[in-house]
């Protein structure tokens, strides 16, 4: 990729760093929007090379155009996403900080449990959703794939992952330190999701004794419940249910909320943990007016991982490096791709030379195929090492903490 | 013989105490879950054990109930808080609250031991066994409330904090709130069960020595309210009417109602004890 093309790739979105959660569920992207956006930016701006990325965090679109955008186009398009939010709000990244974004939030330390995994799931999903639908062009396609190797390597190489949670975790932690000792209690979760299925998985391990899926599908929740061993229902059966939980974890996207000041009034003022992870939450918070009722959203949960993270600072500073090191490598790929003319062009020319040396007869001996062959290879490792030495490793670095250093001030 | 103890516990068990304070102390250090190799119990245990020593050579010494002038009353209440909390944690088995509870046994401790007067006061009232079954529940039940209260407090500020998302250096090294709700109601109940029988004892001597009780008497209507007060949070927690903050709440008035009753039944002009 020249310096001019990487200018094409960008990023726009909203996440938990930028946007406070009631801003981040009026904009959360289901599958049925992702699809109505992607038409209207295809229709609209001739954008078809997209990926979307949507989690309870983050609401992104990666997108490569076919020339760079200016500011105008930019901020028209950032205003069609998302509209009516400033710019504080809305992140928008192109060219190389497009990249260092996406290496970043796959390494897990853009996340709000830094080095959290399940941001790789989410990912692969994301462009395996944009793979069905219009096939990624190669930027991005190239992009997400070292992003997930990157993700990988990250958890691998660093002290970053190792025993680190995840929020449905957290959620867990914080229940406890509520309603206490998880043995024997009675969990609600609501909804049978992914993310349902880990904060289920996570309580039980915590040894909740019983445990009850409500789901919009019963089938849905059966599912989950025969996995957990737990119970399964539907959500019209939320009052009863509610009754003699301790623990509610809130895992469904819902357009309003489910759990209502209403349906909680008339609950006995022993002591319950609502815990809403989904975002649009599915919990109204003036719920926890009530009596015995404590109530936190994903927010909450991101103040108490905060708290916490100081010792996973301290290996952000190795992660960094190999963002360096691997956008270094992304950039030398793409500016190779970009020489595949080029290189088409040398095989081409090697071959007519064979064909003129050899009188244009069909029998080329041995030795002249060697010979192509290998001049070939030293011609592709020397036009590699060129595109290697487009860009240099410390122009990426000091790129890299320039874009460090505008998100801090940001 | 058991003047030199004295003498040598007066000084040693102020230090127990503190050493006993350190320990709970550490036990607040690092990762609050991870179980420490020294049990603080133990250090709480031998202070304890010390103290007991200590009120039995007073008992010896003075020759009547080490509660006549305020280093024995000091002590003695010091004593029963810290033993109260010792119960408290064997029943819930949870220790990280040992810092905020025995602070104030060792507070009373030291200031009895460095200020208090040792002779004890002429009293022969103090001889009795009815005086002694009386005022030994009774400064038991103080001991116990005074604990329940001070779990009341921690769970009120550690529930603001939740409820705040305040999620700093309280909410780390604190247990559950369930526990804390639990420790505040079992000290409660210890209290309540040593008031009823206090007040037994005190109906019983009242009516022996001045005939028909007067529930209008200051003291006798302060006791009697704070019997009635207790008895609100417990039934109201037992019969599940009542939230963990409601019973919590009522701990912490109760530690104030207590101390005003007790103002009010010494104060030398209306109380029949006078």
């Amino acid at each position: 990729m020249n310096p001019k093309s990487s200018e094409s790739l960008f990023v726009i979105g909203i996440s938990h760093q930028s946007a406070v959660v009631e801003v981040r569920e009026r904009f959360a992207l289901d599958a049925d929007s992702r699809l109505a956006l992607r038409d209207r930016l295809a229709l609209e701006r001739g954008i078809d090379d997209l990926v979307m990325l949507s989690t309870c965090n983050r609401s992104e679109i990666y997108g490569c155009s076919a020339r760079p955008l200016n500011e105008n186009e930019r901020r028209e398009i950032r205003e069609l996403i998302f509209p009516g939010l400033s710019a504080q709000e809305v992140y928008d990244h192109r060219g190389w900080a497009a990249v260092f974004h996406f290496f970043r939030t796959s390494a897990g330390v853009d996340s709000m449990v830094v080095g959290e995994s399940e941001i790789l799931g989410q990912i692969k999903g994301s462009i395996e959703e944009a793979q069905g639908q219009r096939s990624p062009g190669r930027e991005l396609s190239d992009l997400f794939r070292q992003g997930l190797n990157l993700g990988k390597r990250v958890r691998s190489e660093t002290a970053l992952g190792r025993g680190s949670l995840s929020v449905a975790a957290v959620a867990v932690k914080l229940a406890r330190k509520v309603v206490g000792n998880l043995d024997g209690r009675r969990a609600l979760i609501l909804g049978a999701g992914e993310t349902g299925a880990l904060v289920s998985r996570h309580l039980i391990a915590a040894g909740v004794e019983k445990i009850v899926i409500l789901n919009r599908t019963l089938a849905k929740a059966e599912a989950l419940a025969e996995e957990v061993g737990g119970r399964a229902g539907i959500l019209d059966d939320l009052g009863t249910e509610l009754e003699a939980s301790d623990v509610v974890m809130g895992c469904l996207e819902a357009e309003k909320p489910i759990v209502t000041t209403a349906v909680v009034s008339n609950l006995d003022p022993r002591t319950r943990c609502f815990i809403d992870i989904s975002v649009p939450r599915s919990m109204d918070p003036k719920i926890a007016d009530h009596a015995g009722v404590f109530a936190m959203d994903i927010d909450d949960l991101a103040a108490l991982i905060e708290s916490n993270r100081g010792e996973r600072l301290s290996q952000l500073a190795e992660v960094d490096g190999i963002v360096v090191g691997e956008t270094h490598k992304y950039l030398a790929l793409q500016a190779f791709a970009g020489m595949t003319p080029l290189v088409v062009e040398i095989q081409d020319g090697f071959k007519s030379i064979q064909d003129e040396m050899s009188g244009g007869s069909d029998d080329r001996d041995a030795f002249s195929e060697a010979l192509c062959r290998r001049l070939l290879g030293v011609t592709m490792s020397a036009l590699k090492r060129s595109s290697r030495g487009q860009v240099s490793e410390d122009q990426v670095r000091m790129a890299y903490q320039a874009f460090m250093h505008r998100e801090k001030k940001g | 013989m058991i003047q030199v103890v004295n003498q040598a516990l007066i000084i040693l068990v102020p230090l127990a105490y503190l050493s006993t304070l350190f320990a709970y102390a550490r036990r607040m250090t690092g990762d609050f879950e991870a179980p420490k190799p020294k049990r603080p119990i133990t250090f709480l245990g031998l202070a304890l054990l010390a103290h007991a020593v200590l009120l039995v050579s007073r008992y010896l010494i003075i020759d009547q109930l080490p509660w006549t002038n305020s280093f024995d009353v000091l002590s003695s209440l010091g004593f029963l808080m810290a033993f109260t909390y010792l119960l408290v944690e064997v029943a819930t088995r949870v220790s990280l609250t040992g810092i905020d509870l025995l602070w104030l046994p060792f507070c009373l401790v030291t200031y009895a031991f460095a200020f208090g007067p040792i002779e004890p006061l002429a009293n022969d009232k103090t001889d009795s066994s009815e005086f002694v079954l009386h005022t030994v529940p009774a400064v038991s039940a103080l001991a116990a409330l005074l604990v329940s209260g001070l779990y009341g407090l921690l769970y009120l500020r550690l529930s603001r904090a939740i409820k705040n998302k305040n999620f700093g250096n309280l909410f780390r090294r604190m247990p559950s709130l369930e526990n804390l709700a639990r420790m505040n109601l079992w000290a409660a109940a210890m209290g309540f069960l040593l008031v009823t029988v206090g007040i037994g004892v005190g109906a019983t001597i009242y009516s022996d020595t001045i005939g028909r009780l007067d529930v209008f008497e200051p003291k006798i209507f302060m006791t009697l309210f704070v019997w009635t007060m207790l008895l609100l949070p417990l039934g109201g927690k037992l019969s599940g009417r009542w939230s963990d903050r409601a019973t919590a709440l009522v701990s912490v008035i109760m530690v104030g109602v207590i101390v005003l009753s007790i103002l009010v039944a010494t104060l030398p002009f209306i109380s029949f004890e006078r």
